[in-house]
């Protein structure tokens, strides 16, 4: 009996509404669909997924499909080739210095950031006159475009005209136009390109530090320091795990930003001396664009892949969980 | 009232030594980083504006002018070069590039903060992620589909291509600032008859003024300084922006025109330095996703 | 003007059930107050009330029209937020327009209902300033003059006192009143706070975990309240509570705590008291119902006297008779000092009895 009752009044109810819907006009009943939270959030975020899809999801499909084809400039839709592009690629003596390249830019640049970012992070700390002033100027290679401050060194390194060694020639360094080749000779390349990347990075990594280090609480800094931590105690027991998530966000996006980048090394020595200098970047660059190697270049650049996934992957867990509280 | 008279407090001669010395060590401290930031800009700027003859002398100081300064290169720059080319076409590829980023982010990063969809969290992390893709992945592709859709060489190609790096971080960064906006706001015009659009254009775009502003200056002065799409999408001088004009085209061969180079370079570096200043933390905080607070 | 009817309202969140078959029916011209602790449901059936949030199943109508699917825009109600709410990039004119520029309103019955609420309110004076120059009071008012402009079907107040001292809270509650009396709104007022509800509402409707526990007015929730929770959530200091047996002693039936016997109210002692015999019971006695022994009849018991708390023109002491605690609110003038015995007198006549297990109340 109640049921039968409950499914009266439920026909009741659907006509109700079926009725209620029908009295509107097409127009009405758009913008009731726009009201709905699902149908209106999809509709918001569509033109960012379609134009992530488009221009960044479908070439990388395309670039993996290079991968595995003879594609060339001329003819972007070769055949087949499985594997052939990146034994190539494996075969390739400088790539494979390229390769090896890329990990001691990134990894040695990362290193001299953290010690002295780190320095300068608890530098900019104090309170002093000039405070603002003096972080504008430090943070000025980061503040500075990407590729003018490499120019910029790179006349600085100029093999004639450097002003470096100029400098180091007045403190005894060197003799006068005596200096070495900075962007010439290999070891001298290789340190330049660390150097300009430390210059670029350091801004960065600094006031990361600096902003996870002023948001501690002063209250749980003066609380240890009256149970008789010393400097360095603070630091390790309490700063660095504090402030551990930020520097981690931090060294993440240095890391993928240093690993993938070819604008410093481009800039400073194209590769030179005798392709010593390469990165997979502009290895990848050198041979898809200006040599025409679509298949090969892109299969170069699949090998920055990994090191993005596990970055992307890191990152994930990390926003998830912020996301979550 | 008779002035009551407070003893200044006096510091022992040994403290204020030992705060002398502290001091000193932390200025000397300082001095090499300062240095090292400063050079390379301080360097570009003696360039700029040194005579030919004073450049290439290999005899005098380099850190000085040992002619009179001279507006030479920047006339140069101005007159010889596409310099005022470039400016005009950085200014209308940025405006594209603005005009798109607003009209993606904007209702992105308004779901994305406000709603809670089937997969909205999912969709948030999956356009923040994009951002880590570098152009080094996709330039190669890229260019393919430039070819095809007819824009290579020219400076729309860039204009497409940008929004991929800004959508991603002004997405994010817009999200921080709608989350900071009351939710009953919207709720309130809701109610008061707004639509869901309305209660945005009408409410909450109003209230987010310096959020949009910081969006609009972050994606300007990205196309004022990339530089990789730049040099894989177009070679034409004519269709170049700034900063690829001054780096490549002021470079004939193995020669250098280093004045004009480091004048051109110092005139893009001078504004885009000064506003991510003023932005640094709000860009920072758009780069780590908003893992500082 | 208009009832608003709601009819088996399900909401859930997850596996959350948020409101839980919600029936209730607000009549035109009424003030409803839906109460209850945080997480009770009162905002989200609200909420739903309102369009802002959809119900998972159950109809609403709002007057005779069935408004499931219509946006909140389309509702016809207006809204009072706790945090106001007010839009911070509008003057005060602005905020009270902006709802009747979107009706179409013309602009000379904007002006007039702009110039009557702010006379009613008393903000004349503060049209052309933007909501952070306000002070937490003003604000408040803002946010009721927006509502009112409308002219709505329905007020719906989702605690908008509960953002104001306690001085301003209690007069702005009696300017609420004189306002409702005024313009006649059907109104749906939601809070946390029995006394505001108590004071405030012509029907009170009172929740927990999504389930309607009572529906009626102040008078009858205070006297009859259905179940132990309603009980206890009503009235200040709240209601005592002892466990006890119900027992057939010298022919009386009464409640047996193990140590305190109290009989059983009239009204429950019949057939109801005698089908509860040997059941075990919740015996509930307000403070106010317990007083000093003097000759005037009720339940006699010595008590001793643990806490005093001096109010001026009362005292709430607890009081302790062999074992079993209670509130007790006497005069100043009762003599009760901490530690000594003092003769109280129960009236049990107006106690309340809820089975232990059920909770419900047992009434005769």
């Amino acid at each position: 009996m109640a049921e039968v009752e409950r499914s009266v009044s439920d026909v009741a109810r659907t006509t109700a509404v079926a009725r209620a819907r029908a009295q509107l006009s097409p127009r009405e009943r758009i913008g009731r669909l726009l009201e709905n939270e699902a149908v209106f959030g999809y509709l918001m975020v569509a033109p960012a997924i379609l134009y992530i899809l488009i221009l960044v999801g479908y070439p990388f499909a395309i670039a993996l499909w290079f991968t595995v084809s003879d594609a060339t400039v001329s003819q972007p839709i070769g055949p087949f080739t499985g594997l052939t592009n990146l034994k190539f690629v494996l075969d390739d003596e400088v790539f494979k210095r390229a390769l090896a390249n890329t990990f001691v830019f990134t990894i040695s640049s990362q290193l001299i950031q953290m010690v002295f970012g780190t320095m300068l992070a608890f530098l900019l700390l104090r309170h002093f006159r000039g405070r603002r002033l003096i972080r504008a100027i430090v943070m000025l290679p980061f503040t500075v475009p990407v590729a003018v401050g490499a120019i910029a060194w790179q006349w600085m390194l100029n093999p004639t005209y450097s002003v470096v060694n100029w400098v180091g020639a007045q403190l005894g360094f060197f003799p006068m136009l005596g200096g070495p080749n900075w962007l010439g000779e290999e070891q001298y390349a290789m340190i330049s390109i660390i150097v300009v990347n430390v210059w670029r990075n350091l801004p960065f990594t600094a006031i990361v530090l600096t902003a996870g280090i002023s948001s501690i609480p002063q209250e749980i800094l003066e609380a240890a320091s009256l149970d008789g931590a010393g400097w360095l105690t603070r630091w390790r027991k309490i700063m660095a795990p504090i402030i551990a998530p930020i520097i981690y966000i931090a060294l993440l996006f240095s890391l993928v930003f240093t690993f993938t980048d070819m604008t410093v090394v481009w800039l400073l020595t194209k590769g030179s001396p005798v392709n010593s200098t390469h990165v997979i970047a502009s290895y990848a660059f050198v041979t898809g664009v200006i040599s025409g190697g679509l298949g090969r270049g892109a299969a170069m650049s699949l090998f920055l892949f990994p090191v993005l996934l596990v970055g992307a992957l890191m990152l994930l867990r990390n926003l998830k969980a912020r996301t979550l509280d | 009232m008779a002035a009551i008279t407070i003893p200044r407090a006096t510091h022992g001669r040994a403290f204020r030594l030992r705060r002398l010395r502290g001091n000193i060590l932390f200025a000397l401290a300082l001095l090499p980083f300062v240095v090292f930031a400063l050079f390379p800009v301080y360097w570009m700027f003696i360039t700029t504006f040194k005579q030919v003859n004073d450049l290439y002398n290999l005899q005098d100081n380099p850190l000085t002018f040992n002619l009179a300064p001279t507006l030479e290169q920047v006339t140069y720059l101005f007159q010889q070069t596409n310099y005022a080319t470039w400016a005009v076409n950085t200014v209308e590829v940025g405006a594209v590039v603005v005009a798109i980023t607003l009209f993606v982010c904007i209702p992105a990063a308004y779901v994305l903060a406000r709603m809670r969809f089937p997969g909205s969290t999912s969709l948030g992390i999956g356009i923040f992620l994009t951002y880590l893709v570098p152009p080094t992945l996709l330039f190669l592709p890229l260019s393919q589909i430039m070819v095809g859709l007819g824009l290579i060489n020219t400076k729309w190609a860039l204009a497409v291509v940008y929004p991929t790096f800004t959508i991603p971080f002004c997405t994010w960064l817009l999200m921080g600032f709608f989350k900071s906006i009351p939710r009953e706001i919207t709720e309130a015009a809701r109610v008061d008859g707004c639509s869901r659009f309305g209660a945005l254009f009408r409410v909450v775009l109003p209230v987010s003024v310096p959020g949009l502003l910081t969006i609009v200056i972050f994606a300007f002065t990205l196309v004022m300084q990339e530089y990789v799409y730049g040099l894989t999408f177009v070679s034409a001088s004519d269709q170049k922006l700034i900063t690829l004009g001054v780096v490549t085209d002021l470079i004939r061969g193995d020669i250098f025109y280093w004045g004009s180079l480091m004048a051109g370079a110092l005139i893009v570096a001078i504004p885009v330095a000064f506003v991510y200043n003023l932005f640094m933390d709000t860009f920072v905080r758009g780069i780590t996703g908003g893992s500082l607070k | 003007m208009a009832t608003v009817r709601l009819e088996h309202i399900y909401k859930k969140f997850g596996d959350v059930i948020a409101v839980n078959d919600l029936s209730l029916e607000i009549r035109d011209e009424e003030f409803l107050v839906l109460v209850g602790p945080s997480g009770c449901g009162k905002t989200t059936a609200l909420r739903m009330v309102a369009g802002l949030e959809e119900q998972t199943s159950g109809d609403i109508f709002i007057g005779d029209r069935l408004v499931n699917d219509v946006p909140p825009k389309d509702r016809d109600i207006a809204m009072v937020f706790q945090n106001y709410a007010l839009y911070p990039h509008m003057d005060v004119t602005d905020n009270l327009s902006f709802g009747l520029k979107l009706w179409h309103v013309v602009r000379d019955e904007i002006k007039r209902r702009i110039e009557d609420a702010a006379r009613m309110l008393g903000i004349d004076r503060l049209l052309q300033r933007k909501p952070r120059e306000l002070s937490g009071g003003q604000r408040q008012r803002v946010a009721l003059g927006r509502a009112i402009v409308r002219e709505p079907k329905v007020f719906l107040m989702d605690e908008p006192l509960s953002n104001l001292d306690a001085k301003l809270r209690v007069q702005t509650r009696a300017d609420l009143l004189k306002l409702h009396q005024r313009v006649k709104t059907t109104t749906i007022y939601v809070t946390h706070d029995q006394v505001e509800a108590m004071t405030m509402g012509d029907r009170i409707a009172v929740m927990r975990d999504g389930l309607l526990q009572q529906l009626d007015t102040p008078e009858g929730l205070y006297a009859s309240p259905a179940n132990l929770f309603v009980a206890g959530f009503i009235g200040s200091p709240p209601m005592n509570f002892f466990r006890g047996t119900v027992r057939q002693v010298d022919g009386q039936t009464m409640v047996d705590t193990g140590s305190v016997r109290v009989p059983l109210p009239p009204r429950v002692a019949g057939g109801a008291a005698r089908a509860a015999l040997g059941r075990e019971v919740v015996y509930g006695i307000r403070p106010e119902d317990i007083e000093a022994q003097n000759g005037t009849g009720g339940w006699p018991v010595r008590a001793n006297i643990e806490v005093v708390e001096y109010l001026g023109n009362e005292v709430q002491v607890h009081a302790n008779v062999q074992g079993v605690t209670f509130v007790a609110r006497l005069s100043p003038r009762a003599g009760a000092r901490v530690g000594e015995d003092l003769p109280l007198s129960l009236h049990t006549e107006r106690a309340h009895v809820f089975d232990a297990k059920t909770e419900d109340a047992i009434s005769g």
